[in-house]
């Protein structure tokens, strides 16, 4: 059993699904994110694992310990966890070091070692010297920092970040991103990251847990989900991706061939895919290059013809048709096109993932 | 203001609109200014002098005078205690009520949400009114059944004592500490709570540690604001506290110029001493509410956790139930009872009912026929007078950088630290001396309200103006309206819901006050509230029930129509901060 | 209560305010000065008349409702206790916005003192001799028109047939007796009649008791009637009569070392803009048939011709005690206190 093992996990509030048959297996000092657009489930998941819900069904282990079930919860405050929220949830009639040494009392820790584990943690999160501060005279950053300090001084195995960074401004953004990624090295928590965000998945994550409507669309690491998603959902969440409808002609393993129009190209394709159902082959619009090279080997060409281009500084963007869907190409700004002229575009197979047309999006 | 229109257009035609909009605007500052002097400066001025001794000598041996008397020091020694003992009572039973309709699962919360409004909403003479009939120590209902229960000789209970006139006053202001603790408690995220949770915080020590110090500052607030406004209410302190034998400030300042001669330095000297007890309080108040409010209102809605509270539930719902029996269902219930009895003190029976007190009430009491008529003209006209000159005010703050707008605003703010008994003594001493023959008229009832609840009508009106953008003004403008064409075709049409609100909010407490009443009223200008008051006084208890029960209704009635114009709960309506 | 505010007017008078109110005409008495000049066309055409007055408004109502089913003309009035409408029609005439045609209150002090205001017109009525002169101003101002008794008043199924009967007999009844007296001391007058004719300290013996102080004496009779107390030092005799004819569990009598009486009186205003309505409505006041509806409202009537009221004691069998009101009002201040240290509560000082 994983460290973290959540199996047949449901929720429903009221008619709403929130959680269906979620399983997952969380490993130890791993720093996995919950990614998903929001009502996906990935917050209800969260506070599922935190003990704040109880699920309807299936159980939720962790270090072989029975947490949850639909018959018995272990409360949030048995669980020695800790969570930090999006909203930084400081206690403004405290003191920063009282904030931070709140959850020590809690535990009867001495005096004096309380007042050394906090100033450590502070030290730790870059906030030496605001210990007297109240929540009011500190900015955001430095109160989601108070937040961590808070959560981390009594050293969970397990914390729980809830969109921590999505208040935060894009520049403080980015620096706590890596901090945040630094700490759990470092400290080597487990990590169980919320967001709706990306590239901050992406960035930070061991792996990625894809969320939609209440499942989980994909488990994986961040290349592989964003390079290999599992369905046009995933492949679109992920970032920008060209979704061209074609015929399945011919399966092996897997790799496939797809009828684009006239066209026919090579892709990889995972198990289940319906053969007589609608094909979307799903490329990213940085995967393709223009040109009027000839094929190489591992490489799909398809010949489509330059609609228009948008200068956009650090690259160009194409719009291209290639057997009338309209496909864009993010392409290097030295190159130029007339619009009207006739393309290659080449995409190396691995990019080119066929996965079923799926309607329900 | 009709007047001055058609100028104000000419001139634009002249090309001089911007110089016409000043003037205009100066006209409107220097008469709502002359208003405010007038109906609040003045008296209050006098009020000072008054305890000086004026106009007959000047020092400050009156103010000695008054302060050495015992009868005097036993009204502030009482007063304080009423003060505290609402304060106290307020927290008791206001915090856990707030508690449980704003963060349990238990049922019936907007019942009880509800239930604590009319608690407040209803005068709370109506209510001291109210429980002679319950508690009266021989005859009243509880006492009776008390009585029939466990077999006392006599009722067990006397309302007529000081724990009488603090249970009476407490359960009308403890809504200010409910409410403030309510919105308090609905404005913490449950992220705050569920943080401590996490980190190994029991139910219990999270309420302890986290709840409880953030909405402490409401609890405080709340409890001042009470005990404020448990000073000044004239109306209980008399009906209960008169009989009792127990004087307060109020009815220690009524008596004192009620008597022959009347000793106005007297009254001036024990007015002031009110007033500083007010604004001390009001100060207070603030400046710990302004300190140390943590719990700030945030654009985003805020997430709470509604306590499951397994069966305990229904035992809070009926503490819950019993508090809310006590301040509205058993006092609006005991006299809706009364009015239709044909003698309270006989058993309730289909025999007994009688629609006669009502009849006698609205039809043939010469007095409460006029009461009732005074009492909506009045209300309406100060209602009005009131809404134009807060708008005024409100204007000149929001919409222009005149200079003393901010002076103005105080003014019109000020009322609300005044009681109204105070108000009433500087009024008769200012208007006496007047050659403007409004005194012992209706007018000076009129001047009376306006002054007192100019408040409610300039905080209304500043909430709306605040909400309608100035650009759909000044887009007004820049197609060449005149700026009263902008007024009239835009500004008013856009605010009028928002200033219904505050002629309703104003109607409202002025339709049943009495404090200042008591004191301005004379023969034929008799208000509803007088002649509750008065056949009260001579034991007429079933035609006073009647009476309360019209004016419960038409009061209820309006504040429906608020609740509804407003569009929201009754926490976030204004609610208005001095009554009756 | 509800009575003493009117003084706050009359005291702006006191201090020297009065000189800032324009003076109004009410110097000049117009219309009627006897009862032969009254014109019934010229007082129908005045349409109404307006009465302030101390009475009962049973009774009131009842007068009125015989004067105007015979004349057609209206009565307004104002109701409030004796030194409330007296209070109010001096400071009305301070403040030039005098409104009564008629005043009638139960102290005659009130109507001496708008008398030497100026206030009253002297009004000659052949229909008043039978009532003794010195119930009479000599000038014709004022007519004492009814007189009121203090009683003990007491409910029957307490005390049966062993009522207290003297005012020391009150003080034996512990816990069991009510009285009254407003926060401005209304009832104090004749507190102190009986103080000093039977000594502060039967007062005190009272006080001791810790008897239940009510606002009006209109309540007195109803917390007796609901035996919420068991005997009463009532100050209006009228109220304990018409309790009683009304079946309700009380009777009162009038203890034989002497009660305290009250002489009522009314006149007319100098300022009415209705003189011969006014004057009409006076004599039908003061006449046989006015005081006839006040006796059956159980008021004695000051004619000697008018029978005391049914089933009650004639006052020549009873010994009445006049107050002093010289004496009351030079020491006001003082009685008030002492009121006040003795029965404890607000007593207007």
């Amino acid at each position: 059993m994983a460290f973290i093992d959540i199996a047949g996990i449901d929720k429903r509030f009221g008619s709403f699904k929130a959680l269906s048959g979620i399983e997952l297996a969380i490993e130890e000092r791993e720093f996995v994110t919950f990614l998903g657009p929001s009502g996906c489930g990935k917050t209800t998941m969260l506070r599922t694992l935190a003990g704040f819900l109880t699920p309807d069904s299936g159980t939720i282990h962790v270090g072989g310990k029975l947490l949850s079930s639909p018959q018995a919860v272990v409360p949030p405050e048995h669980r020695r966890m800790g969570m930090v929220f999006q909203n930084y949830a400081v206690w403004p009639h405290m003191s920063v070091f009282e904030n931070v040494a709140f959850g020590l009392r809690l535990l009867k820790v001495e005096g004096a070692e309380i007042g050394e584990r906090v100033s450590r943690i502070l030290d730790a999160v870059g906030l030496r010297g605001l210990e007297k501060r109240h929540p009011g005279q500190l900015s955001g950053g430095q109160q989601q920092r108070v937040a961590l300090a808070r959560s981390l001084v009594v050293e969970p195995s397990i914390l729980l970040l809830d969109e921590p960074l999505s208040n935060l401004d894009a520049k403080l953004r980015e620096r706590m991103r890596t901090e945040l990624k630094t700490l759990q090295r470092r400290t080597g928590i487990t990590f169980i990251y919320v967001t709706h965000d990306q590239a901050e998945a992406m960035a930070l994550s061991d792996r990625i847990v894809v969320f939609n409507q209440g499942t989980v669309q994909q488990v994986g690491a961040p290349r592989d989900v964003y390079e290999r998603p599992a369905n046009i959902f995933v492949a679109d969440f992920m970032g920008l991706v060209n979704k061209v409808p074609g015929k399945l002609v011919e399966r092996r393993g897997t790799s496939a061939r797809v009828r684009i129009g006239e066209q026919t190209i090579e892709a990889c394709t995972s198990d289940g895919i319906d053969p007589n159902g609608a094909i979307v082959v799903a490329i990213r619009p940085e995967a393709i290059r223009l040109g009027e090279a000839a094929p190489v080997a591992g490489n799909n060409v398809l010949a489509g013809k330059l609609v228009e281009s948008t200068f956009l500084g650090n690259i160009v963007d194409h719009q291209v048709d290639v057997s009338g869907s309209l496909m864009r190409v993010q392409g290097d700004r030295q190159q130029a096109f007339e619009p009207g002229a006739n393309v290659n575009l080449i995409v190396p197979i691995t990019e080119c993932v066929a996965m079923q047309g799926d309607t329900s999006q | 203001m009709q007047a001055a229109a058609p100028a104000a257009v000419a001139d634009r035609a002249n090309g001089r609109s911007i110089a016409s909009k000043i003037s205009f605007q100066g006209l409107v500052l220097g008469f709502a200014v002359a208003l405010l002097l007038f109906l609040v400066g003045y008296p209050l001025l006098w009020l000072f002098l008054g305890s000086l001794g004026a106009p007959q000598s000047l020092g400050l041996e009156h103010l000695q005078r008054a302060f050495a008397r015992p009868q005097n020091y036993a009204a502030l020694v009482n007063t304080l205690q009423l003060a505290l003992g609402t304060g106290v009572m307020s927290v008791l039973i206001g915090v856990p009520l707030a508690w449980a309709t704003s963060r349990t699962n238990m049922p019936l919360r907007y019942v009880i949400h509800a239930l604590v409004a009319l608690s407040y909403i209803m005068p709370p003479y109506l209510t001291a009114l109210a429980y002679i009939f319950l508690l009266g120590p021989e005859a009243g209902h509880f006492n009776r059944l008390l009585q029939g229960l466990f077999g006392f000789e006599s009722g067990p209970l006397n309302i007529f004592s000081m724990p009488g006139v603090i249970f009476v006053i407490g359960i009308h202001v403890f809504a200010f500490t409910y409410f403030l603790t309510y919105s308090a408690l609905k404005s913490v995220d449950a992220s705050l709570e569920e943080s401590a949770q996490v980190l190994g915080a029991k139910r219990w020590q999270t309420t302890l540690r986290i709840n409880l110090p953030l909405v402490a500052p409401a609890i405080t607030g709340g409890a001042l604001l009470s005990a404020i406004d448990s000073l000044a209410l004239f109306g209980p302190q008399a009906i209960i506290g008169t009989p009792a034998q127990i004087v307060f400030l109020p009815t220690r300042i009524y008596a004192t110029i009620g008597s022959y001669p009347p000793r106005w330095a007297e009254a001036s000297a024990l007015s002031l001493l009110l007033v500083f007890l007010t604004v001390a309080g009001l100060a207070l108040q603030r400046g710990y509410l302004e300190r140390r409010s943590y719990v700030t209102v945030s654009g985003k809605g805020v997430r709470t956790q509604l306590l499951n509270l397994g069966p305990a539930r229904w035992a809070l719902l009926a503490f819950c139930l019993t508090i809310v029996f006590f301040s509205a269902i058993a006092p609006v219930g005991i006299l809706t009872l009364n009015a239709f009895s044909k003698s309270w003190t006989d058993p309730l029976s289909l025999s007994n009912l009688t629609l006669e007190h009502f009849h006698t009430a609205l039809f043939l009491d010469q007095v409460a026929v006029r009461g009732i008529i005074n009492s909506f003209k009045l209300a309406t006209s100060a209602a009005a007078i009131a809404v134009l000159i807060g708008a005024a005010v409100a204007y000149l703050d929001l919409r222009t950088n005149v200079r003393g707008r901010r002076v103005l605003d105080y003014l019109a703010i000020l009322p609300l630290g005044l009681p109204g008994t105070v108000m009433a003594v500087g009024i008769l001493l200012a208007f006496i001396r007047l050659p403007i023959p409004i005194y012992g008229t209706i007018w000076i009832l009129l001047a009376a309200y306006v002054a007192r609840f100019i408040p409610l009508a300039t905080r209304s009106a500043n909430a709306t103006f605040r909400q309608i953008d100035p650009s759909l003004e000044e887009a007004g403008r820049i197609t060449g309206a005149s700026w009263f064409h902008v007024i009239r075709r835009i500004l008013v049409p856009l605010s009028r819901p928002g200033l219904l609100v505050a002629f309703l909010l104003v109607f409202i407490p002025a339709f049943g006050e009495l404090s200042a009443t008591i004191l301005l009223y004379t023969g034929g200008t008799e208000t509803i509230a007088i002649a509750i008051y008065r056949l009260n006084d001579l034991g007429q208890l079933e035609v006073v029930s009647a009476l309360a029960v019209f004016t419960i209704v038409v009061v209820l009635t309006l504040a429906a129509l608020v609740s509804w114009l407003s569009g929201s709960s009754w926490s976030s309506s204004e609610t208005p901060a001095v009554r009756g | 209560m509800s009575i003493e505010r009117r003084s706050v007017l009359k005291g702006l008078a006191a201090a020297g305010t009065a000189p800032f109110i324009a003076g109004h005409a009410w110097s000049q008495a117009a219309g009627p000065s006897d009862a032969g000049q009254i014109d019934v066309e010229k007082a129908k055409a005045e349409g109404k008349v307006v009465l302030y007055t101390s009475l009962d408004t049973q009774i009131v109502d009842a007068i009125n409702a015989a004067f105007t089913k015979k004349y057609g003309i209206e009565v307004q009035y104002f109701r409030g206790g004796s030194s409330d409408v007296t209070g109010k029609v001096l400071a009305e005439a301070d403040a030039g916005r005098s409104q009564a045609d008629m005043v009638d209150a139960s102290d005659v002090a009130g109507l001496m003192l708008m008398k030497e205001r100026g206030l009253l017109k002297p009004f000659k009525s052949p229909a008043m001799d039978p009532i003794a002169k010195e119930l009479r101003d000599p000038d014709g101002t004022w007519i004492a028109d009814r007189l009121t008794q203090a009683v003990i008043h007491y409910n029957t199924k307490e005390f049966g047939s062993a009522p207290p009967s003297t005012w020391e007999d009150l003080t034996k009844a512990s816990g069991r007796l009510v009285y009254f007296s407003s926060s401005s001391g209304d009832g104090a007058p004749r507190l102190y009649t009986l103080a000093s004719n039977f000594g502060w300290d039967l007062l005190k013996k009272l006080a001791a008791t810790k008897p239940l102080r009510v606002q009006t004496p209109q309540v007195i009779a109803q917390v007796l009637e609901r035996g919420e107390r068991g005997a009463g030092f009532l100050q209006n005799d009228n109220i304990a009569w018409r309790s009683k004819r009304q079946g309700k569990p009380t009777d009162y009598l009038f203890p034989a070392e002497g009660v305290p009486t009250e002489v009522g009186a009314c006149g007319l205003l100098k300022s009415s803009a209705r003189p011969h309505a006014a004057a009409l409505y006076y004599e039908w006041w003061m006449g046989p048939e006015g005081q006839a509806i006040l006796v059956k409202g159980g008021k004695y009537s000051s004619r000697t011709d008018v029978e005391p009221p049914e089933g009650s004691v004639p006052l020549s069998k009873i010994k009445l005690i006049a107050p002093d009101h010289v004496e009351y009002k030079k020491n006001k201040s003082q009685i008030l206190d002492r009121l006040a240290a003795t029965f404890g509560g607000e007593w207007g000082n």
